[in-house]
């Protein structure tokens, strides 16, 4: 009789332990979840709180081209009047990498882009996992590589943002595999403290996960070609290219880079081409 | 009741039973098989660089989805009358001279052919004598296999650049032919009825006539390389003798049910494939559920030029586009 009640204790020793370890486990995960759901809901309010004090829409200036050649001053047509209008100072108190605003009309991209000016590595990935106000995390922040050049000068500049579930970051660039939603919109908006920037967006490729700024020099024309061959190589079905549009050694790119749903070596990319700057008064 | 009857009684009744388990036994040994085939067909299928298609795709405004219960086969054909080989030696193959895709779409129950141009110019995979493999250039398509073993190395390669000119479509195996076949096909349901379009060495345009296996070699293999756009000739012939083949192949076989076995057995010497056993059983079960009519042959869409040292074939784009989701996708109902 003894040995029986010992086993009995025995096992219900066990069985006490692994619901305990059970019921921790269900607290951990629910306590994981809700951090994620709240981190989530933070950042899109830390994103929207920006957007309503830094960012006005409306055409409020009339700025000239910054074309050398073009000695007359003329207008900002009424297609941009989409352009946003930015306050950097403002923008600068919340952090200081931030270095321009990206506005795509059609879509939900309408955030700062940061580049973080503390890094070593030219391929730095802080903000892939850092939002706008260093908390780390997802939804983290659009951003550039510390290897492109601040002002977007460089050939090609290659922004990263992560593909929300919600729909947020760069998740709706998605829109651009439809080739009818892209003759439809056509414009990305790249604003920085200096100049106010128009790009045409002009393919939607579904491309591997090759890293672009590490493989490609965009200085030497014959890598900048190689990237473009890649492109129209890449024989997707979903790929979109705007129809009677050529990209060339000749333009200047944006190419924002997203992650596929449930295909972790593929990245949506999107092409834009630099068609028009203006000159910011300050 | 005598107890010799009650035995007899006993024994009709095991006798039953057990002939009842055999029955069932052969179904379902016949069922595995069958899904056996199925399973390793999709399993086995050949993309090139990870690329396949994907389930969904918008073009103008309209959402297609990708067709389920597709098999696709390429053919291909050598210009050679040497045996097919499993395994040969690298930089001794030939070109595959006439290049085929087989869908059986088992949706509609209709059989496609999709006739890929030999000249047609696309990204091919290249590799050094030593088998080692380079880079990918643009090439005609039909060098693709010379570049190989001429057996089942090169019939891979074709099968990959075939998937990668139909932006990742998954080949499901490959039938491989040297000419000789074509005469032993021939023969197998008793020639073949065409009516050339243009006069074709002694047969008069618009007159039927049905090919003997000699004439049929010929009908489908002959180009003369000197006149302009042959290759584009020799397609419109192969197109017709391959329509009028299968029309009268399955008319064979609804009457004679094992004559699909039997061409294969016959003319496996002048043929190379890795479709066999199980796989085979589900393919041609497939196959012979299909119809197939003239409006299911298509061909790569494009046009061909004369380039730097051949003629050359260049796909237009927006029309293959627009042919891929005809062939593989449905359109999404609003």
């Amino acid at each position: 009789m003894e040995k029986k009640n010992n086993g009995n204790q025995k096992t219900d020793l066990i069985r006490r332990g692994i619901l305990i370890l059970a019921a921790a486990g269900c607290v951990i995960c629910m306590f994981c979840a809700v951090m994620y759901f709240v981190k989530g809901r933070h950042a899109g309010r830390v994103y929207e709180k920006l957007r309503q004090e830094c960012v006005a829409f409306g055409m409020a200036e009339q700025l000239p081209k910054a074309d050398p050649q073009e000695q007359t001053e003329e207008e900002m047509p009424h297609e941009y009047e989409e352009m946003p209008v930015v306050d950097f100072e403002t923008l600068w108190e919340t952090n200081t990498d931030i270095c321009a605003w990206i506005y795509i009309p059609g879509t939900e991209v309408n955030y700062p882009v940061l580049q973080n000016a503390a890094a070593t590595d030219p391929h730095d990935t802080y903000y892939l996992d850092h939002t706008v106000d260093r908390v780390s995390g997802l939804p983290g922040a659009i951003y550039i590589e510390p290897c492109n050049a601040r002002d977007f000068s460089d050939r090609n500049t290659v922004l990263y943002g992560h593909h929300m579930k919600n729909g947020t970051m760069f998740a709706s660039l998605d829109r651009y595999k439809d080739n009818v939603f892209m003759e439809e919109h056509p414009y990305a908006y790249l604003v920085t403290p200096e100049q106010n920037m128009v790009y045409e967006v002009c393919a939607a490729v579904l491309y591997d996960n090759r890293h672009i700024m590490g493989i490609y020099d965009f200085e030497q024309d014959s890598s900048y070609q190689a990237f473009l061959d890649s492109l129209t190589d890449n024989r997707n079905m979903e790929d979109v290219f705007r129809e009677g549009v050529e990209m060339t050694t000749d333009d200047r790119l944006i190419t924002l880079s997203t992650c596929v749903k449930d295909q972790d070596d593929r990245r949506l990319i999107v092409e834009a081409v630099l068609i028009d700057v203006y000159e910011r008064e300050n | 009741m005598c107890t010799r009857e009650k035995t007899d009684a006993v024994k009709v009744k095991r006798g039953l039973y057990l002939l009842a388990g055999v029955v069932w036994g052969c179904m379902l040994l016949f069922f595995l098989a069958y899904q056996t085939g199925r399973w390793s067909l999709r399993n086995n299928a050949v993309t090139a660089d990870g690329v396949s298609l994907p389930e969904t795709v918008t073009y103008n405004g309209q959402t297609w989805h990708y067709k389920k219960d597709l098999f696709v086969f390429l053919c291909m054909g050598i210009d050679t009358a040497d045996d097919m080989v499993r395994e040969g030696e690298t930089g001794n193959a030939r070109q595959s001279d006439a290049n085929f895709l087989v869908v059986l779409d088992g949706k509609e129950n209709e059989i496609k052919i999709v006739a890929i141009p030999r000249d047609t110019m696309t990204e091919i995979e290249i590799y050094d004598v030593g088998g080692a493999y380079v880079t990918t250039v643009e090439e005609h398509f039909a060098l693709q296999f010379a570049y190989g073993d001429g057996g089942d190395k090169s019939c891979e390669m074709t099968m990959r650049a075939a998937s990668r000119l139909f932006y990742g479509l998954p080949v499901n195996g490959y039938v491989c032919f040297n000419l000789r076949a074509i005469e032993v096909l021939n023969g197998m349901i008793g020639g073949v009825p065409v009516t050339p379009e243009e006069t074709f060495e002694e047969l008069n345009a618009g007159e039927q006539v049905t090919l003997n296996n000699e004439q049929a070699y010929r009908y489908v293999q002959s180009r003369d390389c000197d006149e302009r756009f042959s290759a584009q000739k020799r397609l419109g012939r192969q197109r017709q003798y391959l329509t009028s083949f299968l029309q009268k192949a399955l008319a064979c076989t609804e009457e004679d049910p094992f004559l699909p076995v039997r061409i294969y057995h016959s003319v496996s010497d002048h043929m190379s494939t890795d479709i066999g056993g199980t796989r085979l059983l589900s393919a041609l079960i497939a196959g012979v559920r299909c119809d197939f009519s003239e409006s299911g042959f298509y061909v790569v869409p494009g046009e061909q030029r004369t380039g730097q040292r051949f003629e050359e074939y260049h796909v237009d784009e927006e029309a293959f586009y627009e042919m891929m989701l005809e062939l593989f996708y449905v359109p999404q109902e609003n």
